[in-house]
């Protein structure tokens, strides 16, 4: 749609600020003014018409269902009359323009929708999506050219927003964000994770709009070109805005010689943004006819991330293998019992130990892999930065991942087979993804290095067939068991080299598996990574809890010149000596060590009562009575909060060892268990600190908790309730607003089952409690756990 | 605007943490300044405000050149003596909820006191704020009424919509209401000051009397107030 190499396109400025200078901008909804008032609207699309804009912005920056909701306005009546206004500008400056070549283009204008999705807030993708595909159905059908999503702050809502765009139209999109001077947008997503995921995306161009003045977008913009070769866009405000008074700081003039700067550094497309005038555009254009252009491509690498973070792989970074129920029978209870926060815990554990991407697998049978994976990692990206490795052998799971994701993740995996290629790649290229290429195909794998660099080409060549460049397809040689066919883990690590060396890709292995029936797995573990990353392995996947092996690897990238001056192992290490230095030697009971509220001490004295004591003596014993100790401190005010927190996360500990114990065992976890208790904060409310703190506490006094998690549909507890013949149902509310969501929810499980309920919140007192039907109000946690005591025993 | 919050008051954070002066052993006293420290660089305070002239019409105070309507008996006592008024927001940031939540997994204990240390540091943000507009006026000679906000007495919670709409927070503050009329980021508050020509004294039990917890407020019980916490 234009040829951005040779030339700056110019775009409008302000709509709104203009708008408001003429008082126009009084209304709820300021976009009614394209029926109301269209004239206004068409002067100032003409207004910038003339004075160069090349592409002009329709007046529908607000313009959603959510904004709309009650005003009586209808989304396709404000885009159709808003795009209609801009054709009639065009067309009128067509009329009495003298310059018969100058075309200019009417761009769909659609700003984020104004309440934040989840997990921040309770808009779900779905919705969302729902929301930008009306907008982008009745913008083309109006006859737009093109649609700029602009001003957007959260990632993964432009990224539903360009999905929209892409499933619904074919209609060009520019997607901009808006930066603080930070370079983070207000949901914290910086530059790189912005550039990577929309050029993934496919977008056709991409930018930065809003927020701030010229100036202090240029640094940002010349970041921006670091991680991108599509055309870049830029819309300043009229200078920094002072915030209690509405004005923007700069003139025509200086705006026009700050903009200046901006082709030089290989910025495409240019225009104003809030406070910005006709003006503006017209010094802008004089200004910028004698710029130099310049733009050097980038070289292309291999990089993945999250909305907030980009790891290069420039260097060897880990792979974390510990999310996958495979062999792991503790993880699997936590799949069969939807435990998300014992999967949050490894994904914590693994980037605290030095993970940089987490592999997520899920799958087991019996369950519905593409709505949990989904559902794991949303939950996983709502407290973790690390990016993703989507790790499912259904499409549908993989696809279902790859829609929800923030960010620009990697697929595991494709092989050599068509079929395989043919399902998975076409989602690889149209969610934004890299993927991982595994060298074998319908035939097994190939004993031969040569025939396994062979399939790894295939995968390349179909890739780049789809349009995924050669830097997002990471080749796999696979590890095999050295106990079974010794002869392999050479001809595994010279195909890792040739690989490297021929074709150009990174490299990848799991790389435990070369261990399988040896004793002391360890070592053999050990030696063959450090081998694997001398013949060039930048991606291991493996236990980053294995000290032996991250030290492998980080004194890999010091001997290998990439970890410069050794800070990354110095700061490590010595951070290492130290912590040593200070872990206390415990000689606690495990009474003393709940009360006291110390983790380790409690585990460890656990693991040592094991031996002589059965696990249902030691909860009885020791840990219940301990806790209700504690509880009875904290009513009585001899300890407070956080003191009552770390003596249930002590017990949980002592906990964690036993249910190990019983996976181990395969003893029912159920048996461990006073009674099932659900836990949810109602629909629509998303504070949900009081109801986790109550979790802590309840699941550590016996009893087994069902955790909904929070803004949950009454709906879903009434199942859970039925499903899992439930006796006690515990709901949280922090608004007045939700404590009436709350009373429905009430009404509908009184009337299906017998189950009694416990409530809380902010907002709630005792009688209120009872007067919306509850059967119990918890002030707080001790409470929750008498109330408990009472209905479970 | 941005601002900067140079220290969190650990008091402050004591008594959301329903402390009631007893022995805190050192390791969580440590455990506590390090979350403050924590909260100190995760957080991004910013905060907005404007002044608007008011009218009493019958269904409630008009602020002028916004669509907003304060409607209720409690706003309009607050308003008695204001011909005009300050909206004002304020946030802390969607980071430190990040925070919280994962902490709340993988150290409860810390999530909770970073909890309280996120609702110390927007109330701070908003004595720093309401300190400005108190500046401001009192080079005019003017005083102000303290800081009101939605969900007060019977100022209902939707004023929340407006305002936001009228200050343009989304855009300027990152400052957003959900369908259920809860601010996100979860740290944050908006409100309404009134301009008076005459000092108001407000004795600080008024705060409480439009409060729905009065009856059985559990700072109330241990001899404290909660000061003007609001969505926190």
């Amino acid at each position: 749609m234009f040829e951005p190499e040779q030339c700056v396109i110019l775009l409008d400025g302000a709509m709104g600020t203009e708008l408001q200078s003429m008082g126009l901008m009084t209304e709820r909804i300021p976009e009614a003014v394209n029926r109301t008032n269209p004239e206004a609207v068409i002067d100032i699309h003409r207004r910038y018409i003339q004075s160069g804009a090349e592409i002009i912005y329709t007046n529908t920056l607000g313009v959603n269902r959510y904004k709309l909701d009650g005003s009586g306005y209808l989304v396709k009546d404000l885009i159709q009359a808003a795009v209609q206004n801009a054709k009639t500008a065009v067309a009128l400056e067509k009329e009495s323009s003298d310059n018969e070549n100058h075309s200019v283009r009417i761009a769909l204008d659609c700003g984020p929708i104004g309440t934040m999705l989840k997990p921040n807030g309770d808009l779900s993708f779905t919705e969302a999506y729902e929301i930008f595909r009306e907008i982008v159905v009745y913008g083309k059908e109006a006859g737009a050219d093109l649609v700029v999503f602009e001003t957007f702050t959260d990632l993964l809502e432009i990224k539903a927003a360009i999905l929209a765009a892409k499933e619904n139209s074919d209609l060009p999109i520019f997607a901009s964000m808006s930066f603080e001077e930070n370079g983070r947008t207000f949901s914290g997503v910086s530059i790189p994770s912005a550039a990577i995921t929309l050029t993934a995306l496919g977008v056709d161009a991409l930018g930065i709009n809003c927020s701030l003045g010229p100036d202090q977008i240029f640094p940002l913009a010349e970041e921006m070109t670091e991680w991108t070769n599509l055309p870049i866009l830029v819309k300043p405000n009229a200078g920094m805005p002072n915030l209690n008074t509405g004005k923007y700081d700069i003139s025509p003039d200086e705006f026009a010689e700050s903009m200046s700067r901006f082709p030089a550094i290989g910025i495409h497309l240019i225009g104003g943004c809030c406070g910005t005038t006709p003006e503006f555009i017209q010094k802008t254009k004089e200004r910028i006819q004698s710029c130099h252009f310049g733009k050097t491509l980038n070289q292309e690498r291999t990089v993945l991330c999250s909305s907030v973070k980009a790891v290069v792989v420039d260097r060897v970074r880990v792979i974390g293998e510990r999310i996958n129920p495979t062999g792991k029978k503790r993880f699997k209870a936590a799949i069969t019992n939807h435990d998300i926060a014992y999967i949050l815990n490894q994904a914590i554990e693994q980037t605290t130990a030095g993970a940089e991407i987490l592999d997520v697998n899920v799958g087991m049978p019996g369950i519905d892999e593409p709505t949990f994976m989904a559902e794991v990692v949303e939950a996983i990206q709502s407290i973790c930065d690390a990016p993703l490795q989507i790790d499912s052998s259904d499409p549908k799971a993989i696809e279902a991942a790859l829609r929800i994701y923030n960010g620009k993740p990697l697929v595991n995996s494709v092989n050599g087979e068509d079929k395989i290629l043919h399902t998975i790649l076409p989602l690889v290229k149209k969610y934004g993804a890299a993927v991982i290429g595994l060298t074998l195909d319908e035939n097994g794998i190939p004993q031969t290095a040569e025939d396994r660099i062979r399939i790894a080409e295939k995968i390349i060549k179909t890739a780049a067939s789809y349009g995924i460049p050669k830097q997002d397809v990471i080749i796999d040689c696979l590890t095999l068991t050295v106990s079974a066919q010794q002869s392999q883990a050479l001809e595994t690590l010279q195909a890792v080299r040739l690989v490297k060396e021929r074709l150009g890709v990174k490299t990848i292995l799991g790389v435990s598996n070369v261990s399988f029936g040896l004793p002391e797995r360890e070592i053999i573990n050990t030696t063959f990574l450090t081998m694997a990353l001398t013949n060039g392995l930048d991606l291991p996947i493996m236990n980053p809890n294995n000290e032996l092996m991250v030290n492998a690897v980080e004194a890999f990238n010091v001997l290998s010149n990439m970890d410069v001056h050794a800070e990354k192992y110095i700061a490590a290490h010595n951070a290492a000596q130290t912590a040593e230095s200070i872990t206390p030697v415990s000689n606690l009971s495990l009474e003393q060590a709940v009360e006291n509220g110390i983790k380790q001490a409690a585990a460890e004295m656990t693991s040592e009562l094991l031996r002589s004591m059965s696990p249902s003596q030691i909860i009885d014993s020791f840990l219940i009575p301990s806790l209700e100790k504690v509880g009875n401190r904290f009513e009585r005010g001899e300890i407070f909060l956080p003191q009552l927190i770390q003596s249930a996360t002590a017990a949980q500990a002592s906990f964690e060892v036993i249910k190990k114990i019983f996976a181990q065992n395969k003893t029912d976890q159920n048996t461990l268990s006073k009674g099932k208790i659900i836990l949810a904060t109602v629909k629509g409310d998303i504070h949900d600190i009081g109801k986790n703190i109550v979790k802590v506490v309840l699941e550590n006094s016996g009893y087994e908790i069902i955790d909904l998690g929070k803004d949950v549909p009454d709906e879903r507890i009434l199942e859970t309730i039925k499903n899992e013949n439930i006796q006690l149902v515990g709901l949280s509310a922090l608004m007045t607003t939700t404590v009436k969501n709350m009373e429905d929810a009430i009404q509908k499980i009184r009337k299906e089952t017998r189950c009694k309920i416990v409530v809380g919140g902010a907002v709630l007192t005792e009688s209120y409690a009872l007067s919306i039907g509850a059967d119990y109000y918890a002030k707080d946690a001790k409470a929750a756990m008498d109330i408990a005591k009472s209905v479970l025993g | 605007m941005q601002q900067i919050i140079p220290q969190l008051s650990y008091i402050d954070i004591l008594r959301y943490l329903g402390y009631r002066n007893t022995a805190i052993p050192k390791a969580l006293e440590e455990l506590i300044k390090s979350c403050m420290e924590l909260t100190l660089q995760t957080i991004q305070p910013k905060s907005i405000y404007h002044r608007y002239p008011i009218s009493v019409l019958s269904e409630g105070i008009a602020v002028s050149g916004t669509n907003i309507i304060l409607k209720g008996k409690s706003i309009r006592n607050h308003l008695l003596e204001s011909k005009e008024i300050f909206l004002l927001a304020g946030t802390i940031g969607i980071e430190m909820d990040k925070l919280i939540r994962t902490k709340m997994v993988s150290s409860p204990d810390e999530g909770v006191i970073l909890d309280s240390c996120a609702t110390t540091a927007i109330e701070m943000l908003m004595d720093q704020t309401e300190n400005s507009i108190r500046d401001l006026c009192s080079q005019n000679e003017e005083s102000i009424t303290w800081r009101f906000s939605p969900g007060y007495g019977d100022l209902p919670l939707d004023t929340h919509i407006n305002l936001l709409g009228a200050l343009d927070t989304s855009r300027k503050i990152g400052l957003t209401v959900s369908r259920s009329l809860i601010l996100i980021p979860s740290k944050s508050v908006t409100a309404i000051i009134g301009v008076t020509k005459k000092v108001i004294k407000i004795p600080p039990q008024d705060h409480c009397d439009t409060c729905s917890k009065n009856s059985d407020c559990v700072y109330k019980k241990a001899g404290f107030s909660c000061s003007n916490q609001s969505n926190a």
